[in-house]
């Protein structure tokens, strides 16, 4: 296994109150899904955005290797032009692969009606982004994002604001569409469930620091969720 | 849909040719006769000067919603063109820089480009993160250089050249034709600069994060797009003065109405929409009470308001 995300002595956060209080280094390795857990402000969502942004990184260095640096992101509140409609919206994932006057070429448009029928988005391609359900929204953005063949998908609590049959289909519709041999998944959420159920590594911050890196089965017990969002959450999560 | 845009320019500009001061039109012909004067050396330049200040006007609005991220971005409500308007007010009332000129048009840069600067600091540094601050801030700006600018004018109303309406309203000049040709053609240039690199901004709709994602830089884009569109509007409000809500209004239709599948479609619809409309409202502004003329910047609000808050009041 080749390492894909090298954190190194990394110490992150806007200006002069970094997220962590010490230098944060670790390295991820295997292919699959990888959760990042913790309460509000632990560090998780931060480590997420270093990625993209540099300007995140005071000292020390975040970084994708190389060979992985095929990167697509569904942020958290997307920003999005309401009038686009689903269609066009998809068709922006092959900007990079366009010149500057180029279309979309027949095989991409094929591409794009695949994806709509797999997540069964056929009926809405014509409709506006701004009047989707932002269940629907937060799929199209997860289309979208699979749809520039990421080596590295970052996902940052996608499903923060949707209802749990959207929640439900939105990760569904990942699982079904990530082949887990080419996609490494970084995941930021507080959908437990899901990371139970889903995760194959699980990262859990505690105030800037890195307390559990291990493969998601030894992170389900009391002691260590207790660790991470206290003593009451933890139990409640055992008992069920 | 183009045809019904050629057409809906080609009625705003006879509209605008036919408005004002009744031409005697069998003696337009006549190189001789005032009637030709009228028409092609004062209309036709003026027009060619208004459609072109109309699409520059509907493309830096467009443009600056995506920058900032913020459907309320115009270059008037930023307190851009306010800027560039206070710059040049101050040239004439106390150096003597009587607008349009060229050294008015250099004041005019420099305030807009102070501006610009400005929200360019305030989008770099970490609290420009939030995109709302960025409006807000303009917004704000705008106040106090509209406030700056009123106070002077009321101090020298009496002095001023054009009167004070030019400056707060913005007013179509009656310009020279090789003035007018060359405003076209370094607007249409611009345009088309910015017509071409338009792929940046298709991706910066969706934030920076998702722009890196899909190979454009956010802040080159910004830095890019906010120099290209300063230089326009300097050049533009040197002569006008700063009229509001067309930059606001036009994209806003061309979006619900045609809805663009990418923002070069955008650009490229608004610009001669933003023409039609500049002129219709400058065939309004004469038109009304000749030989008076309004300030255009009043008719441009007086239609674009209400139209705008029937896009709003209207659901996507």
């Amino acid at each position: 296994m080749s390492v894909w995300l090298r954190v190194n002595q990394a110490v992150l956060g806007y200006s002069k109150k970094p997220v962590t209080p010490e230098p944060l280094t670790f390295e991820l390795l295997e292919p699959g899904i990888t959760v990042l857990l913790g309460r509000n402000g632990a560090g998780k969502t931060t480590l997420l955005r270093s990625i993209l942004d540099p300007s995140m990184i005071q000292k020390g260095s975040v970084e994708i290797a190389p060979e992985f640096r095929t990167l697509a992101y569904v942020p958290q509140e997307p920003v999005f032009p309401a009038h686009l409609t689903l269609r066009d919206c998809l068709g922006l994932a092959f900007l990079p692969a366009l010149g500057w006057f180029q279309k979309l070429s027949p095989e991409q448009s094929e591409e794009v009606d695949a994806l709509l029928a797999q997540f069964t988005m056929e009926g809405l391609q014509k409709k506006a982004l701004g009047s989707l359900s932002p269940g629907e929204r937060q799929r199209a953005f997860l289309a979208r994002a699979l749809l520039q063949k990421p080596k590295v998908l970052l996902l940052d609590e996608p499903t923060n604001h949707l209802d749990p049959e959207a929640r439900f289909f939105f990760w569904n519709a990942l699982q079904g569409a990530v082949s887990l041999k080419d996609t490494r998944v970084l995941v930021c959420t507080h959908d437990l469930e899901f990371a139970q159920r889903k995760a194959n590594w699980i990262c859990a911050f505690k105030e800037g620091r890195l307390v559990h890196h291990a493969k998601s089965k030894s992170f389900w017990n009391v002691e260590t969720i207790a660790n991470v969002f206290g003593e009451g959450p933890a139990r409640d999560w055992i008992k069920r | 849909m183009r045809v019904s845009l050629f057409f809906g320019c080609l009625l705003a500009f006879l509209f605008a040719l036919w408005s004002g001061v009744p031409v005697h039109w069998d003696r337009a012909l006549d190189t001789s006769s005032a009637d030709y004067r009228i028409l092609f050396e004062l209309r036709l330049p003026r027009l060619l000067f208004v459609f072109w200040a109309g699409a520059t006007l509907a493309c830096v609005g467009a443009i600056y919603q995506i920058l900032f991220l913020n459907p309320l971005a115009e270059p008037y409500l930023l307190g851009i063109s306010t800027g560039a308007t206070l710059a040049m007010a101050v040239g004439e009332i106390a150096l003597g820089i009587l607008a349009p000129s060229a050294g008015s048009q250099a004041l005019g840069l420099c305030g807009a480009l102070l501006v610009t600067g400005a929200l360019l600091l305030l989008t770099f540094s970490n609290h420009g993160k939030e995109t709302e601050r960025i409006a807000l801030f303009g917004l704000g700006v705008n106040f106090v250089l509209s406030s700056a600018l009123f106070l002077l004018l009321s101090f020298h109303n009496q002095q001023v050249g054009g009167g004070s309406m030019r400056w707060l309203f913005g007013q179509i000049p009656w310009v020279s034709a090789p003035q007018s040709v060359l405003f076209a053609l370094g607007a249409s240039g611009g345009l088309l600069i910015a017509l071409a690199a338009a792929r940046s901004l298709d991706a910066l709709q969706f934030g920076d994060g998702v722009a890196q994602t899909l190979g454009f830089s956010a802040r080159n884009t910004r830095l890019f797009y906010l120099s290209l569109t300063s230089l326009l509007l300097a050049w533009l409000v040197s002569y006008t003065g700063s009229i509001g809500f067309l930059g606001l209004v036009v994209p806003h239709f061309v979006r619900r109405v045609f809805q663009p599948s990418s923002t070069r479609r955008l650009l490229f619809l608004s610009a001669p929409l933003g023409g039609a409309f500049l002129l219709f409202a400058d065939g309004c502004s004469r038109g009304l009470l000749p030989p008076l003329e309004f300030p255009i910047g009043i008719i441009t609000t007086l239609i674009g308001g209400p139209l705008f808050l029937v896009l709003l009041w209207r659901k996507p």
